[in-house]
């Protein structure tokens, strides 16, 4: 099997965003537009010179990048949409990186876009009863991690309030995030209760933005004379989805420990080696759990990471300096490509107002519903 | 009174509980909960008891899926047959780890509807 490094170099050379923001009456249209067109002038293209557009979206429907993209005029380019739950995005901007990668194309857009509202869930429709209504439910299934977490770790609800108040602190300082307030231990604490210990304020919004990333090879780079320092080197591209674990395990954490171990594999580094990491945070248990799942610390101690700062911007590595799903939003399909729009403009040393200081390597990771797993790693070099 | 999901449990026969319905492969014991028109031919139908281990269990707070009324338990189970299962418990109580528990059949909205409750 090969790898990202086993293919031709990709890099990102453009990102924009439309701002995460609460279900609105705005078409989504305007959205990912909105988001295309920065990242057209972020990297100094023109529409005409994308060749293929991966389009990740959960709630639109079909044909939503065609409908879409006609507003930038037809230029027959390639256009697939890609759904993959929470990690559409993500998969999209895999399919991007695979397609410049493999010599098929040079330049390739990766737009996520969504509104809340109107996607349907495949589980719901399989035709099996099930015991509980609240079955294949995340926020059911992450209390319930969060619960078996504090019986074998002991972990306690403060420590778990700690993400919010870090991921809520960063999004007040990130533009594009849909909540722009930091929030204290005890606000978090006092929020309503939704499930076990997780409240409202460790729960990600509802809500709706896009994101959009272009990548090209180092011949479009040089044919175009685009700022080659400025373009952002996709290191590894790994996706995978759940396998059967022990009664009682929760095959989502196996699952996100051994999609990190394979994409810091493919990638050629290790965990230390990270400065940040966009991970999945829409409830936070989550971002312990995964943290430690990814390397970032032993089993059991992403707690005291959490207490020591470790996690913090300007920490040993920056965990959702966008605010995470948490705090800057989860939009569903824009989510993953927004996270990659943000270690971009952190290894650039663009994050004005949260950068994390001599950023030079990230991962992106995202799972989905079903579950699947996507991870990247991305460099300056 | 009717079963609110009679391809899911059934009665026990000791009049006390209920048992749940399952298919099991003859060939590796491998158990498949619910019954699912898609598994592999050959499994044949078994009825497992309804005792199990309480794993972990929740309290909701809020109406957050269609047919939740806050307060409601939701657990997972490892039945003594070895499956892990959530289910909801009966009454709003938060039994520790390791609680034995055994399904049982409630009346609910004019329906026996399969619970978990502590075994006494």
């Amino acid at each position: 099997m090969s790898t990202m490094r086993d293919l031709r170099p990709v890099r990102v050379i453009g990102i924009g965003m439309h701002r995460y923001q609460f279900a609105s009456d705005t078409p989504y249209v305007t959205l990912g537009l909105t988001a295309l067109r920065a990242a057209l002038a972020d990297a100094g293209l023109g529409w005409p010179q994308i060749q293929a557009a991966m389009i990740g979206t959960a709630g639109l429907g079909m044909a939503a990048g065609r409908v879409m993209l006609r507003h930038m005029g037809g230029t027959g380019l390639e256009v697939m949409q890609v759904e993959n739950a929470s990690a559409s995005g993500s998969s999209a901007f895999r399919m991007a990186c695979l397609l410049v990668g493999s010599g098929q194309r040079d330049i390739v857009l990766a737009l996520g876009v969504d509104k809340h509202g109107s996607s349907h869930r495949a589980v719901d429709k399989d035709g099996l009863p099930r015991l509980s209504t609240t079955d294949h439910s995340p926020l059911v299934e992450f209390a319930l991690l969060a619960r078996l977490w504090r019986d074998r770790h002991g972990l306690t609800p403060q420590d778990m309030a700690r993400v919010a108040v870090k991921n809520h602190g960063n999004a007040a300082r990130n533009p594009f995030a849909q909540f722009r307030k930091p929030r204290t231990l005890e606000q978090v604490l006092a929020s309503a209760p939704v499930a076990g210990d997780l409240t409202a304020l460790q729960c990600c919004p509802r809500g709706e933005g896009a994101a959009a990333v272009i990548v090209a090879s180092d011949a479009a780079i040089a044919r175009l004379g685009l700022d080659q320092r400025r373009a952002i080197r996709v290191l590894a591209s790994t996706a995978s989805s759940e396998a059967d674990v022990a009664p009682g395990d929760f095959g989502m954490v196996e699952m996100v420990r051994q999609s990190g171990l394979e994409t810091l594999r493919q990638a050629g580094i290790d965990a230390a080696a990270l400065d940040i990491v966009e991970l999945h945070d829409a409830f936070s248990i989550e971002e312990i759990v995964y943290a430690e799942a990814l390397g970032l610390c032993p089993p059991g101690e992403g707690a005291a990471r959490l207490r020591d700062g470790a996690w913090e911007i300007g920490g040993r590595c920056a965990v959702n300096p966008s605010g995470g799903l948490i705090g800057m939003g989860h939009p569903i399909g824009p989510t993953g490509i927004g996270q990659v729009a943000e270690i971009v403009r952190q290894l650039r040393g663009e994050a004005e107002g949260r950068q994390q200081p001599g950023a030079r390597t990230a991962m992106a990771h995202m799972i989905g519903l079903g579950a699947v797993a996507v991870g990247h790693v991305l460099q300056r070099e | 009174m009717e079963l609110r999901e009679p391809r899911l449990y059934a009665p026990a026969e000791d009049g006390k509980g209920a048992v749940l319905l399952a298919l099991r492969d003859p060939a590796t014991g491998a158990l498949t909960f619910p019954r699912s028109p898609h598994a592999a031919p050959g499994q044949e139908e078994v009825e497992l008891d309804g005792k199990a281990a309480l794993l972990a269990c929740i309290t909701l707070h809020q109406p957050v899926l269609p047919g939740v009324v806050p307060p409601l338990v939701v657990a997972r189970l490892q039945l003594d047959a070895g499956l892990v299962v959530d289910g909801v418990l009966v009454g709003t109580a938060e039994p520790p780890p390791g609680t034995r528990m055994r399904a049982v059949l409630v009346e609910q909205d004019g329906a026996l509807d399969c619970r978990f409750q502590a075994l006494a």
